[in-house]
């Protein structure tokens, strides 16, 4: 999953794309450690010390890790849970409409 | 090593207990809640750092080439693992020195974190022996899904009945009525059980008010209303890791994927 991610945000850094994570870590020791490790290099709001239960996933109504919204550039959402290669596909599409 | 850090912890107590004098900074029961929470957080960065050593060894990778599942958990077990249980005991120890929300907190630290039937067990009936008037039951609640197993479910239900029953606190008694609405709403629940849930996941969502148990018990309704495909995502404002505040909104004009992930 992150292998992916990483490589989706550096190939898409020249465009109007970002990837935006809900990090639910508790610890953000562990967190510091394991992005540095892993390449982590994209922004995430912090989901705070409850972690999974934090205000945002519960918000969000979050039951299921990975969950993933995919928004085109006015914010809309497009397409739900697409991972690998559809989330290629998906953010290449998004970035097609634009103009 | 450990043995000595922990019963620091406790030797620390009657210091704590002296330091706190006049000011009303942090508890005593406070000041020893963090300092097992430190202790445990620091056990589980090692573990955490010797499993990744160990991963790294060509012992173990010859292991995982091979698909030696034995070998492989031969190898893990020479891992020291956390002492959750051996803090817990401390902790439910130590609380005997505290009264009222102190006891309480310290109580519900050694339930939380002992991952222990036992230690759980006896956490709870000490709590329905003296404790269910305190506000500091919260803590607990939070973590109601540590109940269920070590009391059973008609003890775990007793535990929140007697909650709903007892307390004056209106989010103390929101989660005990959320805890008995989960209870009824297992994969195999048949719609009468479904309906008595949501009867109590009502009384929950009610109770809670401003609480972030709202949030969570109105989370199924809002990703059903907002988060349909087709629909503007609603905003989000907060914090990145290093405490920076964004909001989703200041990626307009951009594409973006959002993730809900976390390493654990």
């Amino acid at each position: 999953m992150i292998p992916h991610e990483r490589s989706l945000v550096e190939q898409m850094k020249d465009k109007p794309f970002a990837l935006i994570g809900i990090n639910s870590d508790k610890d953000k020791d562990y967190f510091h450690s394991k992005a540095k490790e892993m390449g982590v290099t994209w922004r995430s709001f912090w989901n705070g010390p409850r972690g999974t239960s934090g205000p945002i996933s519960s918000k969000w109504g979050v039951r299921g890790w990975p969950t993933i919204y995919v928004l085109d550039h006015k914010g809309v959402i497009r397409f739900t849970g697409t991972r690998g290669e559809k989330m290629t596909a998906a953010v290449e599409q998004l970035l097609g409409e634009i103009e | 090593m450990r043995l000595i850090t922990t019963c620091t912890a406790a030797l620390l107590l009657p210091v704590l207990l002296a330091a706190q004098g006049g000011s009303k900074q942090q508890s005593p029961a406070d000041l020893l809640h963090a300092i097992f929470s430190a202790e445990l957080s620091k056990q589980n960065s090692a573990y955490r750092a010797a499993s990744t050593k160990l991963r790294q060894s060509d012992a173990y990778k010859q292991a995982v080439a091979a698909k030696d599942r034995a070998k492989m958990t031969e190898l893990r077990s020479t891992l020291e693992r956390p002492d959750t249980k051996g803090l817990a005991q401390k902790a439910m120890d130590a609380a005997g020195q505290f009264e009222g929300d102190g006891a309480v907190k310290i109580l519900s630290w050694a339930a939380i974190n002992g991952r222990d039937t036992d230690i759980v067990k006896a956490v709870a009936a000490q709590l329905q022996g003296k404790h269910m008037k305190s506000a500091a039951l919260v803590d607990l609640l939070e973590n109601g899904r540590v109940l269920s197993r070590p009391l059973g479910a008609e003890g775990a239900d007793a535990f929140l009945s007697q909650v709903i029953a007892e307390s004056p606190h209106d989010v103390v008694k929101a989660w005990a009525f959320y805890w008995k609405s989960i209870a009824f709403s297992g994969r195999d629940a048949s719609d009468d059980q479904l309906a008595k849930g949501a009867v109590l996941a009502a009384q929950a969502e009610k109770l809670a008010g401003n609480h972030w148990l709202g949030d969570k018990i109105r989370g199924p309704k809002f990703k059903a209303e907002k988060l349909q495909i087709g629909l503007v995502a609603p905003n989000i404002a907060g914090e990145d890791i290093d405490g920076v505040k964004f909001q989703l909104e200041d990626y307009r004009g951009k594409v973006v994927v959002l993730d809900f992930w976390g390493f654990w």
